[in-house]
């Protein structure tokens, strides 16, 4: 096998001792950086890339990578232990972590993140490493209408989302849709929804401003509710027993680990789609089909394996149509292709002939980056567990202080600062009457992408609906959009059948 | 109330003279010495994480901090709303502040106008001009189209349904588009269809979802020549880098040029020292060997330019921006 | 609580109808050839906020059962008592007044003075460990992010104090 050969060659090349010193350092960054609420895997990488000029292009990409899985089990840790999601991609791992945490069993949820989290990276590095030029052919068949195909079935999850009232699981979707569309209208290039004339609102809501907002700022008002001296913190317990107990506990979810991981590898590979709805996905479709259901979103160890093993596959998902066609699958990727551009690289398939010293290094610095991380991150368990003793009146008033810094950091506009603690307010009152904050986030995650994919899709169909439906035309849109028809019908049908208990 | 009126005079004089001592103090050595900057430099970038702009200024701060020019950093901040609308207006904020300065795209002389902006490239001190980048009409190599008479053919046979995308709308790619339909009396032929950024428009090209683009060369390079192929280029000469591409001047069409500068403005009323120091730093990047390899294989035409004639060249562009735009019937 | 559950969903009906009528700047109808303008989706979506805001406030009139809690949930229960608001609003003003602070005198003095308060006043912490917290969360800030990643925070009125650092000290 040519591939054996040149992945053990890449192994080699990654294992040198100065490229494994700087996945080390770039894992140990990245888990910092991703615990920060605010400062997810792009600011990271985008931050960290002048201190790769001075070192040679194969060394820096493997430290740009180690950073990247770095920052995807960082976040995690904020989601599960002060339910601050550290960035869009970990969103999704708040809803059981944080409750498991809640419960005493923090060491459990992070340990679950980081075992989930190397499971769907590896078997992600796995097909990366034998399918990248076949699958980034499929990836160039994905244009407009497909790729709105897609999220409209990333859509069909919400109902796994919503909280007990479904007048109020729409409110809180068509809230973040409409979020969505602040700034330029980028069919018609206009301002839309500028406020007051406000310039803050001209680079639209960043997802972490509401992220941040209504999970951190939130969070810490309604713990302020009984009084910060009256709030005392739980105890968590932490050992190599424990840890052993869990990762043994897990073999139990093997099929929502396979399942969670090859949907995240699939999701992340598409262009523009990415980790966040992946990890969605994950979520909601493990939900349906555990024989656990009622339990999730009360803090059950599977709904922390599966976004965690499905935002780590889409992550080296997203890479492959960066690498093979020069077209990023999510914003970090982006950054790093910029740096491939600076590095004097094209990508594309003659970097696999021309550059494979490049190509087999950051191949085989991805499972070595990728082990890295499980293991810094367990090591840094016992420090943020340490950290949640921390009394609630010294926790608070800190979180705060790094939510403000965290918010204003990406664009560098005190507005949004304003704007995220605005949404604290609102995440207090939405968590009080029930209205479910998930459905808003991931509403403005996607809102942006289905308007834009919807609209061009039909100015290339000048203005036919068709065009989703056409199976001699699309064929690929046509199967998904009608297999999301069937995602929700499906719910409705059994409702109406009586079996009520099948809640969506 | 007499004697108090005076002790009150007789504080502001205190505090008028300190201030002037304190501002004395401040400005002294600065105006002796040459000017060096003593904070970070921001680095506005008008376009998101990872887009065009983006990575010529991170590669611009790459090659700064390798070869310690700058005795401060260089801090890239992405402000892409509203197509440089705001990163305008916050350079616009910074009036006088010798460490803010931006890059900049044809996007200085068409988002003004077409917002109404109440910034122009006349509120910026012009630093640098590095780079202009070129314009090629490409199309999808399934199509089996190798010329522009087959192109044009091709456009008028499929009756308005043919696809040109771009990135964004009344932006760089759609004047082009125009350009090319005026010259080619395609006009109302050709469907503009706006993407976010220049490699997804040709991954789309590439993928057979659109029939034609007009991509910078970088942006299409990783698809050619297996997936989608140029057939004219938009430059008064052939781009080395496609020597067997002829340019639209070679068929009969001279108006058909079109670039994309890469320029580097700071705020206006900062000091003349800052402007030369400036300008003495981007002499030397647009010289060394890393700008010129990078442009070499990005297929960017190296075009170092300072002084009176940037300014002269700004001016020009904008006159010619505005007279698209009227063209095109978007603004007045 | 029902209360509460009307006001917001007024205020929601509302802000629904300003988006809406905002939202007519750009064409909110279906453009021919082209699919739906650019105010058509913000246009649809504020509406049916409001319509769903509408929704909400109608059916708290009619028992806790649509609702989801229960016809034996008692009815009055309050949103919240007046110990928990001011609770709240002990730590949640200054944080206000904090993050309003931070463009004039830097983030570094606002967030010193915010925890500052918060350990001492609030917390009841001795006056060593709300001072050392207060004075080493700024010091970690300006390490962390305008050191190491080189993210300039706001300053405000102190800018030049840091650059006189930044020139001798670095």
């Amino acid at each position: 096998m040519e591939i054996l050969g040149n992945l053990f060659y890449g192994l080699g090349i990654a294992l040198s001792p100065e490229n494994l010193l700087m996945a080390l350092i770039g894992v140990v960054l990245g888990v910092a950086i991703g615990a920060m609420p605010g400062l997810g895997s792009v600011n990271g990488v985008a931050i960290l890339l002048p201190i790769t000029y001075a070192v040679p292009p194969t060394s820096a990409i493997i430290f740009l990578a180690a950073i990247y899985y770095g920052a995807m089990y960082g976040g995690a840790i904020s989601s599960i232990t002060l339910n601050i999601p550290g960035a869009s991609t970990a969103v999704a791992t708040t809803f059981d972590g944080y409750p498991l945490a809640q419960k005493g069993q923090a060491a459990d949820a992070l340990v679950t993140a980081a075992v989930a989290s190397f499971i769907g990276g590896t078997i992600s590095i796995v097909l990366f490493t034998f399918f990248a030029p076949p699958l980034a052919e499929f990836a160039l068949r994905f244009g407009p209408p497909e790729e709105f195909a897609v999220v409209f079935l990333a859509y069909g999850t919400f109902a796994g989302l919503g909280g007990e009232s479904p007048i109020k699981t729409l409110i809180a979707t068509m809230m973040g849709l409409l979020m969505s569309t602040v700034g330029t209208d980028i069919v018609s290039g206009s301002p839309r929804l500028i406020f007051a004339d406000i310039t803050g609102f001209y680079h639209g809501i960043n997802f972490l401003v509401l992220a941040i907002g209504l999970y951190g700022v939130g969070e810490i008002f309604y713990t302020l509710e009984g009084g910060m001296q009256a709030r005392e913190r739980y105890q968590a317990k932490m050992g190599i027993r424990e840890i052993a107990a869990t990762i043994r506990d897990l073999r139990r979810y093997t099929t929502t680990l396979l399942r969670g991981s090859l949907l995240g590898f699939f999701v992340g590979m598409l262009p523009a789609a990415g980790a966040t709805p992946a990890s969605f996905m994950s979520y909601s479709i493990a939900k349906r089909f555990s024989k656990e259901s009622v339990q999730f979103g009360k803090g059950t160890i599977e709904g922390v394996a599966a976004p965690e093993c499905a935002n780590n596959a889409a992550s080296t998902g997203a890479m492959l149509p960066m690498l093979t066609l020069g077209i990023p699958g999510s914003p970090t990727t982006a950054v790093m292709l910029g740096a491939l551009y600076v590095w004097g690289l094209v990508p594309g398939p003659r970097l696999f002939i021309e550059n494979a010293d490049f190509v087999w290094g950051l191949t085989g610095s991805l499972y070595i980056a990728n082990a890295l991380a499980v293991l810094v991150a367990l090591f840094a368990i016992p420090f943020f567990i340490w950290m949640l003793r921390m009394p609630m009146t010294i926790l608070a008033p800190v979180i705060l202080v790094v939510c403000a810094v965290g918010g204003f950091s990406p664009t560098q506009d005190m507005f949004d600062v304003y704007l995220m603690f605005f949404f604290g307010a609102i995440g207090y009152f939405f968590r009080k009457l029930d209205y479910p904050l998930a459905p808003m986030v991931l509403a403005l995650v996607l809102g942006g992408l289905t308007e834009r994919t919807f609209r061009q899709s039909l100015i290339i169909s000048h203005g036919s609906i068709g065009i989703f439906f056409d199976f001699s035309g699309h064929p690929i849109a046509a199967t998904l959009m009608w297999l999301s028809v069937a995602t929700f019908a499906v719910p409705v049908i059994s409702y109406f059948l009586g079996k009520r208990r099948l809640k969506f | 109330m007499n004697s108090r009126n005076w002790t009150r005079r007789f504080t502001h004089l205190w505090i008028v003279a300190l201030a002037l001592v304190i501002t004395a103090a401040w400005s002294l050595p600065s105006a002796e010495a040459a000017w060096k900057p003593t904070r970070p430099i921001e680095f506005v970038i008008m376009a998101g994480k990872g887009g065009g702009a983006d990575r010529i200024a991170r590669l611009m701060q790459k090659i700064v901090t390798q070869n310690n020019w700058s005795p401060q950093p260089l801090v890239p901040i992405n402000k892409k709303g509203g197509s440089g609308a705001e990163a305008m207006l916050y350079m616009k904020s910074k009036q006088g502040n010798p460490h803010v300065i931006l890059v900049t795209l044809n996007s200085f002389f068409t988002t003004p106008a077409l917002r109404k902006l109440p910034v122009s490239y006349k509120n910026f001190t012009p630093i640098y001009r590095l780079a202009m980048d070129t314009f090629l009409l490409w199309v999808n190599k399934k199509s089996g189209i190798t010329n522009v008479d087959q192109f044009v053919k091709a456009v008028k046979a499929k009756g308005g349904k043919w696809t040109m995308g771009g990135t964004g709308k009344m932006q760089e790619d759609q004047l082009v588009t125009n350009m090319l339909s005026q010259a080619y009396g395609l006009k109302g032929l050709i469907t503009y269809v706006p993407f976010r950024g220049g490699g997804t428009v040709a991954k789309n090209l590439a993928g057979g979802h659109l029939d034609s683009t007009v991509n910078n060369p970088a942006e299409g390079l990783p698809h050619t020549p297996n997936k989608m192929v140029p057939i004219a280029a938009l430059t008064p000469k052939r781009i080395p880098a496609f020597p067997n591409v002829p340019t639209f001047a070679e068929l009969g069409k001279p108006s058909l040029v079109y670039f994309m500068m890469r320029s580097i403005n700071a705020p206006g009323g900062i000091p003349a020292g800052a402007t030369k120091w400036y300008s003495n730093l981007f002499t030397k990047l647009c010289n060394s060997d890393a700008w010129k390899t990078y442009t070499k294989k990005k297929a960017l035409n190296r075009a170092c330019l300072t002084g009176g004639p940037l300014a002269s060249f700004f001016a020009d562009e904008d006159v010619k921006h505005k007279k698209l735009l009227k063209g095109m019937g978007l603004i007045k | 609580m029902r209360l509460m559950d009307r006001a917001v969903a007024a205020v929601l009906f509302l802000i629904g109808l300003c988006v809406a009528w905002k939202s007519t700047e750009l064409p909110i109808g279906i453009l021919p050839k082209e699919g739906p303008g650019g105010g058509f989706l913000p246009f649809w979506l504020s509406l049916g906020i409001s319509l769903a805001a509408a929704g909400v406030f109608v059916q708290s009139f009619f028992g806790g059962s649509a609702e989801g809690e229960g016809a034996d949930a008692p009815a009055e229960e309050p949103f919240i008592s007046w110990e928990s608001f001011t609770d709240i609003l002990r730590v949640g003003i200054p944080g206000l007044i904090m993050i309003l602070l931070t463009s004039t005198i830097s983030i570094y003095f606002a967030s010193a003075a915010f925890v500052f308060y918060c350990l001492f006043y609030v917390g009841r912490h001795g006056l060593k460990t709300s001072l050392s917290v207060a004075v080493g969360v700024p010091i970690g800030v300006f390490f962390i992010f305008e050191k190491f990643l080189i993210i300039p925070l706001p300053k405000g009125f102190a800018e030049p104090l840091f650059y006189l650092e930044w020139g001798s000290f670095f």
